[in-house]
């Protein structure tokens, strides 16, 4: 068995006997740290996907008191009310998804901030259901089936178990085509929605999913504590689980755990501690204060990658399956793929587009040139769907324009010019996104690791890419680590696993070496050879007229000149375009 | 019924505009540093308790704070007496110089019973460099962290500025008496004269913070670091320099709203979190970035306030929070509209 492994299972088997082990006053402590760190690993995987919320104790409350509540008033067994809190919280939490996860900056935080102190009001407002501030007791024991547990030993084993399956699903949803969906979500908007991504319909998932694991936190927490108040739901207790997932580290699961640990044991050794030295009460504030700044200066990024460093390295995941099966191309070259007409777009005053027409037709290399603000590069993100054109229609496989997600079903992928990876993500990781739409495992395959199968598939298929581009050696470092000419290189890589009939490249020779350049002309002359449909945006002439067939000259958002890179070469508006002169006297 | 609105617009007026100073220096400290910071309300609880101590006759606490953070600042610079003894020296010297300064700048005031403004900027004296020193400890060290992370160290510092107030002061709280007593009849409403003083140093301030960013080099380099850390930095700003200047000018306006703020609801060591987090709701529908709608944030925040507190209810909160988010929501989608 890897190191890794039997490390995880001693650890976890200590988590899971410590209860009985530690004195009963210890036990107390251990399961709410277990409770925190439940609604902590929600945030972390909110952070994840680039989410600061104030809001997760009051999905805490709402799950506490659902359950709380509804056994009480109802004497349902609790066991099945929390199961009915969680979900409605998980309801309420898409309602408030839908509504705020539109929000970008700063008002996302505050809107979080905004719902937190208003659910968290209104367990005490509304007096006569929950008893206002002063609470209410006689909650029944979690139970089932008549059977309660009111052991505190067993209950504690409970929760970490609890704690413990929901550290392991994380991790292995991190690895996951869904996990991989996740770290674009933070500042790859553009980018995800064109290999696929739902990022609306992703964002309100991970939301959910987060809420849900406050609620059931916040369900065990109020059957374990058999009484219910708002004040632990409270702005306070926000901050605080946000406190444990920065500490911890949100980079991984274990974070949560980690940050609940730290924080709690920290808390608990303070008080003890200070009392014993006959220190009044406020100075362990001071402390605790002290301590988490001086934490965060020393591990800005968390303690659970300081702790990582410690542990053996993880066993290098399956990518021995079968490749995805790609599609074959038809030889067909009159097949018109895209049609754009009449195409315009302002930005306010500005006309960056103006009546641009043009065609691209099956199996053809078309080469996209046109001196800077010519208006290529938001030429490119209406034809990818990620700009509306003002006026206009764009024509893609005979249809009109599916949403920016659904295009590279169609079969159009690209890059950027602005390079778009991840870069904490490994570059396989990286070209894996390219296959997004090939796969299907969801969030749930991802979370209980049933996608094991296809996703080795998928890896296999990512590492034949990167060595078909030569970077297979670098394959598991982190992207953002490799040289802007290599990066450019893996955004294309991204682009082949995507399996294109039309292929979008935004000057993808930008940075490159002599030699790298040459492996880019070679590969693209191949994909061109298995009839790939190719239009390039480059400044580098010599490249461009080496391996495009036509070209399209664009100049102040207009067509002005299109043809056989001989011909537009020798055109006389395409020479003043480029160096000035004879126009702008003219003009 | 008139002279209600007239009352509560006047109300509305003056608590939105102690929220102003404090939404201008969110906006100063996250523009220049890009710290979303949780404890610029303490600064507001330092302020209005120093000048509390001080119109009492008492030593205020803040000058322990103040000497003992300089120590500290002494002792992070250790490491420099090996390399530099000279420029070690000289920094040592400079900041007993100013504890020293400090110190007898408080006696004197204490023993010669200075007026309500004096006593004002004395206290300013002492709390205003305390920005700085923090800033020292707590960004300066780390200059390229996310955002998330100097959110969780402000509340930090929040935590254990806290605790010290706590530990200083007590529980208990303080009254602090205003510039001037008493008010004028403007019509049908009563006017108090603090309300006055609180219009016009709020407008001073900000307008003066106006000139300074617009009209001095020093305010430029400020705006400079403000827009491109980088760019600046290769233009020869030191942008550490303007890190600090933009917590030293934070700090000393939250500590101006506290001393107005603290005669209307007394002084107490939790009051700057609440006050901070409305500052925070105000100056964050501004993006944190723009001036003139934080401004706009906070008189929202100040208008709904007063209006609840006067129909006082028990969904009071959640009526105000929740209003919040549609007009986020509106926020949201005009910048989004602005920037195509």
């Amino acid at each position: 068995m890897p190191r890794r492994t039997l490390l995880a299972l001693t650890a976890s088997l200590i988590f899971l006997v410590a209860p009985w082990l530690l004195p009963p006053f210890h036990v107390g402590i251990f399961a709410y740290a277990g409770i925190y760190a439940l609604a902590a690993i929600g945030l972390v995987l909110l952070l994840q996907a680039g989410q600061i919320s104030l809001g997760q104790a009051a999905f805490m409350g709402l799950g506490a008191y659902g359950s709380a509540l509804v056994a009480r008033a109802y004497g349902i067994d609790s066991f099945f009310t929390l199961i009915f809190s969680i979900a409605a919280t998980a309801l309420v939490a898409a309602l408030i998804g839908y509504i705020t996860l539109r929000l970008r900056g700063h008002y996302l935080p505050l809107a979080t901030l905004a719902y937190g102190i208003a659910l968290a009001s209104s367990f005490t407002a509304w007096h006569d259901v929950t008893g206002g501030a002063s609470g209410l007791d006689k909650i029944p024991p979690l139970g089932l089936f008549g059977y309660a547990l009111t052991d505190d030993r067993l209950y504690t084993q409970l929760i970490w178990i609890v704690v413990l399956l929901a550290v392991l699903g994380l991790s292995r949803l991190r690895n996951s085509r869904i996990g991989r969906a996740i770290a674009t979500l933070e500042s790859h908007d553009g980018m995800a929605r064109s290999f696929g991504i739902d990022t609306t319909v992703l964002r309100i998932k991970v939301f959910v999913f987060s809420a849900v694991l406050a609620a059931l936190a916040g369900g065990l927490y109020v059957h374990l504590l058999r009484f219910v108040s708002p004040s632990p739901f409270a702005l306070l207790t926000s901050f605080k689980l946000l406190i444990m997932a920065v500490v911890g580290g949100p980079s991984s699961a274990i974070g949560g755990v980690v940050g609940a640990l730290t924080l709690e044991s920290a808390q608990w050794a303070l008080q003890d501690l200070l009392a014993r030295w006959g220190a009044t009460g406020n100075l362990e504030v001071i402390v605790f204060g002290v301590i988490l700044v001086v934490m965060l200066l020393k591990w800005p990024q968390g303690l659970s990658p300081a702790l990582e460093r410690l542990l053996p390295k993880a066993k290098p995941r399956r990518s021995d399956g079968t490749p995805l099966s790609a599609r074959t191309l038809p030889a067909d070259r009159a097949e018109s793929l895209l049609e754009l007409k009449g195409i315009g777009i302002n930005f306010g005053g500005l006309q960056a587009l103006a009546d641009v027409n043009m065609q691209l037709k099956r199996g053809e290399f078309v080469g996209l040139i046109g001196p800077n603000g010519a208006g290529k590069t938001t030429l490119f993100a209406i034809i990818s769907g990620l700009l509306r054109q003002s006026s206009g229609t764009v024509t893609l496989f005979g249809g009109k324009m599916p949403d920016s997600h659904s295009i590279v079903r169609e079969g159009m992928a690209r890059t950027f010019q602005h390079v778009q990876l991840v870069p904490t993500l490994s570059v396989i990781d990286n070209v894996a996104l390219g296959a997004y739409w090939r796969t299907s495992s969801g969030f749930m395959r991802g979370l209980l690791a049933l996608d094991d199968a296809e996703n080795a598939r998928v890896l296999a298929s990512a590492r034949a890419v990167l060595r078909r581009v030569g970077l297979e050696a670098e394959a598991e470092l982190a992207a953002g680590s490799l040289p802007l000419g290599k990066q450019r290189i893996v955004e294309i890589a991204r682009a082949l696993l995507a399996d294109p009939q039309i292929l979008l490249l935004d000057e993808p020779a930008a940075g490159l070496r002599f030699q790298e350049k040459l492996l880019l002309v070679k590969i693209l002359r191949q994909l061109n050879a298995e009839h790939v449909t190719i239009l390039l945006v480059e400044h580098d002439m010599e490249l461009v007229m080496g391996c495009v067939e036509r070209l399209v000259v664009l100049d102040r958002g207009r067509v002005i000149a299109e043809g056989a890179p001989k011909d537009v070469q020798a055109n006389p508006a395409v020479i003043s375009a480029y160096l000035g002169g004879a126009r702008d006297k003219a003009a | 019924m008139i002279d209600t609105a007239l009352f509560l617009l006047v109300d509305g007026l003056t608590n939105g505009l102690i929220y102003a100073l404090l939404a201008l220096s969110l906006v100063l400290v996250f523009t220049v540093t890009r710290v979303v910071n949780i404890a610029q309300g303490e600064y507001v609880m330092l302020g209005a308790l120093t000048l509390a101590d001080l119109l009492q006759g008492r030593m205020p606490g803040t000058l322990y704070l103040l000497i003992g953070g300089l120590a500290l600042c002494i002792l992070l610079d250790a490491g420099r007496w090996r390399r530099d003894w000279r420029g070690a020296l000289l920094f040592a010297t400079g900041l007993i110089a100013v504890a020293i300064a400090a110190a007898l700048i408080t006696r004197m005031a204490l023993s010669l019973h200075f007026p309500v403004i004096a006593m004002m900027a004395v206290a300013l004296l002492l709390v205003a460099p305390l920005g700085v020193l923090i800033y020292r400890f707590t960004v300066h060290p780390i200059p390229d962290a996310s955002t998330i992370v100097f959110v969780i160290i402000s509340v930090g510092v929040s935590m254990a500025v806290q605790g010290l107030g706590l530990l200083i002061w007590g529980a208990s709280p303080y009254p602090v008496e205003p510039i001037a007593a008493g008010g004028l009849m403007a019509g049908p409403v009563f006017i108090p004269y603090q309300a006055i003083a609180i219009m016009v140093v709020a407008l001073l301030s900000m307008g003066g913070l106006y000139l300074f960013s617009e009209h001095t080099l020093i305010g430029k380099a400020l705006q400079a670091s403000a827009m491109n850390r980088l760019g600046a930095q290769f233009c020869g700003i030191p942008v550490n320099l303007a890190g600090g200047l933009a917590f030293l000018l934070a700090a000393a306006f939250s500590a101006l709203s506290g001393m107005l703020l603290a005669p209307l609801i007394t002084a107490n060591y939790e009051m700057g979190f609440m006050v901070g987090l409305k500052g925070f709701v105000g100056a964050a529908m501004g993006g944190l970035a723009d001036y003139p709608l934080s401004l706009a944030g906070v008189m929202i925040v100040g208008g709904l306030e007063s209006t609840s507190a006067y129909l006082a209810s028990a969904y009071r909160d959640v009526l105000v929070f929740s209003l919040l988010i549609p007009i986020l929501l509106w926020r949201n989608a005009r910048q989004r509209v602005e920037t195509r």
